[in-house]
């Protein structure tokens, strides 16, 4: 594999406009990766988050915003838009969440951390233009700076890319009347 | 009865995930208590019958917020009201369409009460008290 | 010139629906409301739309109701009606559908179930 690969570690977060990097996590397991790009300034981000709530744990979340839905991702976003991204423009992606634990419990922290990570982006007025969440399977996902594309792979299958199609009311419309 | 009260289960849970974000973390024992708001929708066609959900104020405000994208205080009682019947109306019709596929139905508006200690479902055939990240939520179902 | 009509009883919704569609990037001049088929038949005798997003079960007037008065009329008959109605029966989504729905989505959505139900209108009415 050409150009730099920018590892995101557990908990952690990177932003680069490098446009010859990939930035890539490993094992997502029940955690989620936040993916973000703009297309124009071709400023990528990408945040590991474990848990969902930082009032689990405001010790942790002080030391290390990452490792919350609530704290990292505005975090993420204030990176971005330090690189030169603007929010309008930004691709959303997400991934993980998987149930890796035998739990009995229906709701167990990869499908809450899924719902936080939806009600974190939602209040913040950001949609999700892509997202492989939930199942059993380990994700390991990358996301190429200079093309914005996002990529994932399982332990069970190749790599695959996840919304791929951006449609042509991302980059604005106007509908005519009907005369 | 075995049927609706597993109904319930499956629809709530669609609904709060789809909608608000939430999520059900077990069933409560025991009544519902303190002040509450409370939407009743009544539903006629292949079935007939009521759904009744309620919830405190500070419960409703959490599920308000993340239905309508706001911060958990922004929310007033008009919008709290609305977010009540609205949450009725889905929770039904998630219900009826599990109930009966192939049925057709009409639900009416919704009816906002407010009401105190789970009053409101006393009286109907399945009761539920989902335990939830906000607080609590009763819901009631009654099909004739 | 973007003008989108949305038909629901329950402000909440049509709030959440206003939302989507102006974070999913689609450029709109004007939201019009209305609270049942009545009020919608009210602002579509004043006001020209683009699209029209319908609720079914409303007080005075349905959605079923409104849609079959919009398909019957010459003029209105052109603008794209999507339905988002909580009722998830087979038989209302496709007598809707046949009456001359261009979607039919079910309570409850995830927003960008919503978008993406709309790009595709919005897709087929241009393409």
């Amino acid at each position: 594999m050409t150009g730099t690969q920018v590892v995101v570690g557990v908990a952690d977060c990177r932003v680069t406009k490098d446009a010859a990097a990939s930035i890539v996590t490993y094992a997502l397991g029940s955690c989620i990766a936040v993916a973000i790009h703009d297309p124009v300034t071709r400023v990528g981000g990408m945040l590991h988050l474990m848990l969902p709530e930082s009032s689990l744990d405001t010790v942790k979340a002080e030391r290390n915003p990452y490792m919350f839905a609530d704290t990292g991702i505005p975090a993420l976003f204030r990176q971005a838009y330090a690189a030169g991204a603007e929010k309008k423009r930004l691709i959303v992606r997400i991934a993980g969440g998987a149930q890796v634990m035998d739990d009995n419990g229906t709701f167990n922290i990869g499908k809450r951390n899924c719902l936080t990570v939806k009600k974190v982006l939602w209040k913040a007025g950001v949609m999700i233009h892509a997202e492989s969440t939930g199942g059993r399977d380990s994700r390991t996902v990358r996301l190429e700076v200079d093309s914005g594309r996002f990529l994932m792979r399982t332990a069970a299958g190749p790599e695959q890319e996840l919304g791929g199609r951006i449609s042509a009311q991302a980059e604005g419309f106007v509908m005519r009347c009907q005369e | 009865m075995a049927d609706l009260s597993a109904l319930l289960n499956t629809a709530a849970e669609e609904v709060l995930e789809n909608m608000f974000f939430s999520g059900v973390t077990g069933e409560l024992p025991g009544e519902p208590g303190g002040d509450r708001l409370s939407a009743t929708v009544s539903f006629v066609g292949s079935s007939e019958g009521e759904l009744t959900v309620s919830a405190t104020a500070s419960a409703l405000s959490a599920l308000a917020a993340g239905f309508l994208g706001e911060e958990d205080d922004a929310v007033s009682e008009a919008q709290l009201q609305s977010v009540a019947g609205e949450l009725a109306n889905v929770l039904c019709g998630a219900v009826l369409g599990h109930l009966n596929p192939k049925g057709s139905f009409r639900i009416a508006p919704p009816r906002i009460a407010r009401e105190q200690d789970g009053n409101a479902i006393r009286e109907m055939e399945v009761r539920k008290l989902f335990e939830l990240l906000e607080g609590d939520l009763a819901v009631g179902l009654t099909v004739h | 010139m973007t003008s989108i009509l949305i038909v629901d009883d329950s402000s909440a919704m049509r709030s959440v629906i206003k939302r989507i569609i102006t974070l999913s990037g689609f450029e709109t001049e004007a939201f019009l409301e209305a609270c049942d088929g009545e009020d919608a038949l009210e602002v579509l005798r004043r006001e020209s739309v683009d699209l029209i997003i319908s609720d079914i079960n409303m007080p005075r007037m349905d959605g079923e109701s409104l849609l079959r008065e919009i398909v019957a009329d010459p003029v209105l008959r052109e603008v794209p009606v999507v339905i988002v109605s909580s009722d998830a029966t087979e038989s209302r989504a496709g007598r809707l559908l046949e009456i001359g729905a261009s979607a039919y989505l079910v309570k409850p959505f995830q927003p960008q179930m919503f978008r993406e139900k709309l790009e595709q209108v919005l897709e087929a009415v241009h393409g």
